[in-house]
């Protein structure tokens, strides 16, 4: 999913990780927030906000990152200012 | 003889970009429906109403009145698409467009209501009812502007924003078709203030050959949204020849942990 590695590029640059890191912290964060049986194709924007601000913030925060509530941040802002790219590439 | 054949290719043309329109909507229906993207509703009515309104004027002359309502909401369905798609919980210039939108196509519609105003004109008129033949220009030109120029020209951002960013070229090029079919589309206003407002005759000279190029230009747009929502997997797999986004892995919890303190750990060395 085209948004998830576009999220983990900008996760990796402002946390130190690896992509593939960052990713796969993406993708826990929205079992976390929406359990495994929902689809990682099927989440809105408004799903993606949910997710950024609760359980990858969590998951943050346990990794004892100092930035991260500017990471959070970062994040929420390319989402929304990405949003299209969620529509584009579903269809 | 060369008059008829005219006539015919003209409609023929029509047939030709309402089918492509009902087409891209029946198939963005099913993705919606499939993919639960709601936002691509709005555009699935600008593509059913603004290629239905036309069957009502040319093939029912007694329902104009159903084509003179219809005729006011697909530039504000598309507004509302555009809005949907790239600024849900952003700032935008929508509320503004919508508000202009109601009351340019309200008047609009009073207007076409009653002095039968079309461009081209198909009845004469009178020149003291000039001032809404402009008025009916305006109307279209403010429409235009809003809704195909405001999608093309955030597209044709996006799209520049984008290119250096590590995203599937396939979804670029959509930007891009999107942005050059609505931009040029809407480039189409002008034609509009090509027809001699006197002229009646729809297929007489000069009228012919701007109706050609309105028709053209609608064909192309309409052909660029086929080619932009209906993207062939041949034509994708082409965009993205030259790209790779690399082996996804999948990690359990333990395995990312562990993976991720690793990296810290030696970026921080």
């Amino acid at each position: 999913m085209q948004i998830i590695y576009y999220l983990g590029h900008i996760l990796s640059e402002r946390i130190g990780i690896s992509p593939a890191a960052s990713r796969g912290l993406i993708k826990l964060a929205i079992i976390d927030e929406f359990g495994p049986f929902k689809s990682i194709d099927s989440l809105g924007v408004r799903d993606f906000k949910q997710f950024i601000t609760n359980s990858l913030s969590k998951r943050l925060q346990n990794l004892k990152m100092d930035n991260y509530e500017e990471v959070i941040e970062r994040l929420i802002q390319e989402v929304i200012e990405n949003q299209s790219i969620i529509t584009m590439e579903k269809i | 003889m060369l008059f008829q054949v005219s006539i015919i290719i003209n409609y023929s043309l029509q047939v030709v970009w309402i089918a492509l329109q009902i087409i891209v909507a029946i198939f963005l229906l099913f993705k919606m429906l499939k993919t639960k993207r709601y936002n691509l509703l709005p555009l699935i009515l600008f593509l059913i109403f603004s290629s239905v309104r036309i069957i009502f004027l040319v093939t029912v002359p007694a329902l104009r009145p159903i084509y003179l309502v219809l005729v006011q909401f697909p530039n504000l369905l598309l507004v509302i698409f555009t809005k949907l798609t790239f600024f849900k919980y952003r700032k935008s210039p929508f509320t503004i467009f919508v508000l202009i939108l109601i009351i340019v196509r309200t008047i609009d519609f009073i207007i076409r209501l009653n002095y039968n105003i079309t461009v081209p004109m198909t009845s004469e008129l009178s020149e003291s009812n000039l001032l809404y033949y402009y008025y009916i220009l305006f109307s279209i030109s403010t429409s235009y502007l809003l809704s195909h120029g405001w999608l093309g020209f955030v597209s044709i951002r996006y799209y520049w924003t984008l290119r250096s960013e590590r995203i599937a070229p396939w979804i670029k090029k959509r930007y891009l078709l999107i942005a050059i079919s609505s931009l040029i589309y809407c480039l189409s206003i002008f034609i509009y203030y090509l027809f001699p407002y006197h002229n009646v005759d729809i297929y007489a000279y000069p009228n012919i050959i701007y109706s050609y190029i309105l028709v053209g230009l609608t064909i192309f747009y309409s052909i660029g949204m086929f080619i932009a929502w209906i993207m062939p997997q041949k034509l994708k797999r082409y965009f993205d020849k030259d790209f790779q986004l690399g082996e996804e892995q999948e990690f359990t919890e333990e395995e990312l942990m562990e993976r991720i303190n690793r990296e810290r750990n030696i970026s921080e060395e």
